[in-house]
């Protein structure tokens, strides 16, 4: 019976253990993913977004886990799932993309047979056949000749390329789900254009729902349906990325964008967000965002609740900048 | 406006010249040539006093090797560079104190600073050693140099692990500045930063460059970024300079089909991507660039004489300078 | 404005020291195999006054107290706890001397190597291009030769004495400190800081010795201790061999080497031991060094 939440996330923390207590990278989130949908989770350093994702997949490295919550996929709960269970999960209904091509790929085996692995995993076919699954998925990725390609090592491919067998190797399998953690942040603008257009063709082709994070509004902007944007482990608004971006809600939401300077008038001083990025290790009591924002009152001494102003949209602060006269 | 940099037909290669060895491999049909990697290959470039010119372009363009020639850390193959006229001395044949003129803020502020070095030693370390200002001196002097980037004095006895990206590149800036220079080569300074701090970065860059009258060559892939702080932008590519021209002209009316691509391509909040593929293919290798116009592989408007003929940079007014043959052809 | 995290002034160094020792005392093997190395070192700078007698103050050896077992007692009512030797020295006391020697001299050496490969491998990083390959040619030659061999021909040349054997042993030594320092000093010479450097016009001396020294050094020590036990070897051999250290000032090696006749006819101890000494030490320096190394490298150990 196919669930129509594809990914339901509740009350999520993700804790490290540290010499002070432990840390929790990723505090109270609650997240829904159904079946097609992009998400796009936005956050600077500290956000908790890279956790976040990576406990999504039971991939948080050890001694760092999942200590609260809930997470169900397409209606079964994997929060405690094994490293057997979730192997065969991962690469199979649910792909990651990282950031660095290089590191996902093995340096010493040609790209045709890592992919060929990554499908006879999961699944009892003859390589022949799998091969050909592969040929089409590169052509899918817009690498042509996939033959030649085939034969050839990682390092012989450029940066885009390589994230593009990435991109394939994660749809092989037909995932209910992708996570792609800053897959284009190392790539050049006009081959980070063209991976943002194929996977948003994708993505819309084959129904795979595709959570992005990313550090910049830019490109998320670009192919997610909706937005999350996250500060100091907690999501701080989230709702439709078209809405949210005409008019946030979230203080720093707004801040984020008026830091860019695409948004700026040229030649003039940015309106930065004052302050540095939140230290988990030294939260203040309330909310994190307090410090640096510049509608602080006293009521913001308690940490505000995740709440709905529309169907569609939530915030989580005492006094949203949309609500205000 | 007098022009405080100058480069003239400037080229710079990376790669090992043939030994003997190579040779006699080579004369036998055993090993290929060794490769020469023009990194940056004939470029004309001119800073004016005061102005800040963005330098764009992708990876392999050759952009921050540009950067490093202009801050004379590297020095020139061919060509001259010229600092308020007068040759750049390269700093790296150990002639003292007459190039601390040009000044770089590199990309990775964490890598910029001995971990080993405390605050005050590092910015006060050159003025000392270059007799600028006495060893008595060095702490006020530290002091007021970090008050103008905007940190507490506290900040002196520190070392850099103690600090966040935004604030260990502002020590890198007080350090830059710490020697008085008049131009300052930033390297992709706020390209590892979070876009908060990087927006404060910017605002401080804007700062000092009103309050010093600096100038600066500003070099970053992020666009968004380059546009926002320069007078005029130059757009490189394999190595040279395809358009330059004043900030606003280049973005309302970019000549150049790799402009032109490179300007439509940027992810904004406001411009949802076409689902045209405005460029083809990937960056051709610096180590075999195409023959003629580089970008005639690329290029939707290329010619017949794009094989064969390399364009160069020509004018068409008001500072805006081209490098295509089609464009000329148009005009 | 300014967010300092709440970590004291303390140099990256220091701190990392402290974060090493804490690390260290953590192991039981490192915890065991360090003690012993200082119950030994302790021993050897102690020797003079732990040791029963002096074996080398002629007017208390007496052959009479020749190949006395281990526990007997001697002529002038001590005990040989560990035997005496063919000539009448005590066992014990010979080992507890020989060490020192050894010690000395192993210690020595690999402070002088230090020096010099030291030099040679920051010149090379820093330079690069000619001078850096010239130089590591020179360190390839040298380091494909076996050490004891070219320390039998130094040692030929330069003649007895220990001050030679530390020359040779230093001489043997050297290539190795700068290709590992060289290699550390590439890998930082690559960071901006040092560009950095370079664009304030920072003399090269004051570069080389200030930026590149301090951040170079930390895979050194790790080396230096396990070259330590290297070195004890090498001259145990040599002295073994009757090429090292004279006999007046006899290490542990040239005390395995007497004790070597008297092994068929029964005497086994006067081998015997110091050979047990010599093992000791040199294991528990490369054990120590080892989980030293585990440390400051955690990479490797994993």
């Amino acid at each position: 019976m196919k669930h129509t939440k594809l990914l339901s996330i509740q009350g999520l923390r993700t804790e490290f253990p540290t010499p002070d207590g432990p840390l929790a990278a990723v505090s109270g989130v609650d997240l829904e993913v159904t079946r097609g949908d992009v998400l796009g989770i936005v956050g600077e350093s500290g956000s908790g977004k890279t956790v976040l994702g990576l406990s999504i997949m039971g991939l948080v490295d050890r001694p760092g886990r999942v200590t609260a919550g809930r997470i169900a996929f397409d209606g079964t709960d994997v929060t405690n799932y094994s490293e057997a269970q979730w192997q065969g999960l991962r690469g199979n209904r649910i792909a990651m993309i990282f950031q660095d091509p290089t590191t996902s790929l093995n340096p010493v085996q040609r790209i045709g047979l890592q992919m060929i692995e990554a499908i006879q995993a999961h699944r009892d076919v003859s390589t022949d056949a799998a091969r050909q699954t592969v040929r089409e998925a590169m052509v899918r990725v817009g690498i042509n000749s996939p033959d030649e390609r085939l034969e050839a090592y990682p390092h012989q491919f450029s940066g885009g390329m390589r994230q593009r067998v990435v991109i394939a190797t994660a749809l092989l399998n037909e995932p209910d789900l992708i996570i792609a953690d800053e897959p284009t942040t190392a790539l050049d603008v006009t081959v980070q254009a063209q991976i943002l257009r194929d996977m948003r063709r994708l993505c819309r082709d084959t129904g795979t729902a595709l959570i992005w994070v990313s550090h910049d509004l830019g490109v998320v902007a670009q192919i997610a349906l909706r937005l999350a944007v996250m500060y100091a482990g907690r999501i701080v608004e989230q709702g439709v990325t078209e809405v949210m971006l005409k008019s946030p809600s979230h203080p720093y939401t707004a801040g984020l964008m008026a830091s860019m300077p695409a948004n700026a008038p040229r030649g003039q001083r940015l309106i930065s967000i004052p302050g540095g990025l939140p230290q988990l290790s030294n939260l203040p009591k309330g909310c994190s965002f307090a410090p640096r924002c510049a509608h602080v009152t006293t009521a913001c001494d308690v940490l505000p609740e995740l709440s709905p102003t529309s169907p569609d949209h939530a915030v989580r602060c005492v006094s949203p900048l949309q609500e205000r006269g | 406006m007098p022009q405080v940099i100058e480069l003239k037909s400037v080229c710079r290669s990376f790669g090992k010249k043939p030994d003997l060895a190579d040779r006699i491999a080579t004369a036998f049909g055993v090993k290929s040539t060794a490769k020469l990697l023009r990194a940056v290959d004939g470029v004309d470039l001119a800073i004016e006093q005061g102005e800040v010119l963005g330098l764009v372009g992708e990876s392999g363009c050759g952009k921050s090797t540009l950067g490093r020639l202009v801050a004379g850390i590297l020095p020139h193959d061919s060509g001259a560079v010229l600092f308020n006229g007068k040759p750049m001395v390269d700093k790296t044949s150990q002639k003292t104190g007459k190039g601390l003129g040009v000044q770089m803020i590199f990309q990775n502020p964490a890598a910029a600073l001995d971990p080993r070095q405390r605050i005050l030693d590092a910015i006060t370390e050159a003025p000392i050693a270059h007799g600028l200002i006495q060893r008595s001196q060095a702490r006020s002097f530290a002091i007021e140099a970090l008050d103008r980037v905007g940190l507490r004095a506290d900040a002196l006895d520190c070392y850099p692990h103690q600090f966040s990206g935004g604030q260990r590149q502002r020590i890198c800036i007080a350090r830059a500045l710490a020697v008085n220079p008049e131009v300052v080569v930033c390297d992709e300074s706020v390209a590892s930063l979070d876009v908060s701090i990087q927006a404060q970065i910017i605002n401080l860059f804007l700062d000092l460059r009103e309050s010093l009258n600096l100038s600066y060559l500003f070099i970053s892939h992020d666009i968004s970024v380059v546009e926002h702080v320069s007078d005029r932008i130059a757009v490189m590519y394999l190595g040279q300079i395809v358009e330059i021209a004043r900030a606003s002209d280049l973005l309302e009316n970019p000549l150049h089909p790799y402009t032109q691509a490179l300007l439509s391509e940027v992810p904004t909040l406001d411009q949802t991507l076409s689902e045209e593929h405005a460029l083809e293919g990937e960056l051709p290798s610096p180590l075999s660039p195409p023959s003629g116009c580089r970008f005639h592989p690329r290029c939707p408007i290329a010619m017949e004489q794009c094989q064969s003929l390399a364009p160069r940079l020509e004018s068409q007014g008001s500072g805006h300078r081209v490098s295509c043959l089609a464009i000329r052809k148009e005009i | 404005m300014s967010n300092l995290k709440a970590m004291s002034a303390v140099r990256p160094g220091k701190e990392r020291i402290s974060n090493t020792m804490q690390a260290l005392l953590s192991k039981p093997t490192t915890l065991i195999s360090g003690f012993l190395l200082i119950l030994i070192i302790a021993s050897a700078v102690f020797a003079p006054l732990i040791a029963p007698t002096n074996p080398y103050d002629l007017s208390t050896v007496s052959i009479l107290d020749g190949r006395l077992e281990p526990g007997e007692e001697m002529f002038d009512g001590t005990i040989a706890w560990l035997g005496t030797d063919g000539a009448g020295r005590d066992v014990l006391s010979s080992i507890l001397y020989g060490l020192r020697t050894s010690l000395t001299v192993a210690i020595s050496s690999a402070l002088v190597a230090l020096a010099i490969g030291l030099s040679v491998g920051l010149t090379s990083a820093f330079y690069g291009g000619r001078i850096d390959a010239f130089l590591m040619r020179v360190v390839d030659i040298q380091l494909s030769f076996p050490a004891i061999l070219v320390a039998l021909v130094l040692l030929a040349l330069l003649g007895k004495g220990v001050d030679k054997v530390i020359i040779a042993l230093a001489i043997v030594q050297w290539a190795l400190y700068a290709r590992t320092v060289r290699a550390a000093a590439m890998v930082e010479r690559r960071k901006e800081y040092f560009e950095a450097a370079t664009c304030l016009e920072l003399s090269n001396t004051r570069i080389i010795w200030k930026h590149l020294l301090p951040n170079s050094v930390s895979s050194l020590i790790v080396l230096a201790t396990l070259q330590t036990a290297h070195s004890i070897s090498i001259e145990a051999t040599l002295s073994f061999l009757g090429v090292g250290v004279p006999i007046t000032e006899p290490s542990l090696g040239s005390l395995i080497s007497n004790g070597f006749d008297y092994i068929l006819s029964g005497a086994y101890w006067i081998t015997f031991f110091p050979g047990i000494m010599l093992l000791a030490t040199v294991a528990a320096i490369n054990i120590f060094g080892d989980q030293l190394r585990a440390i400051i490298n955690p990479r490797l150990s994993k």
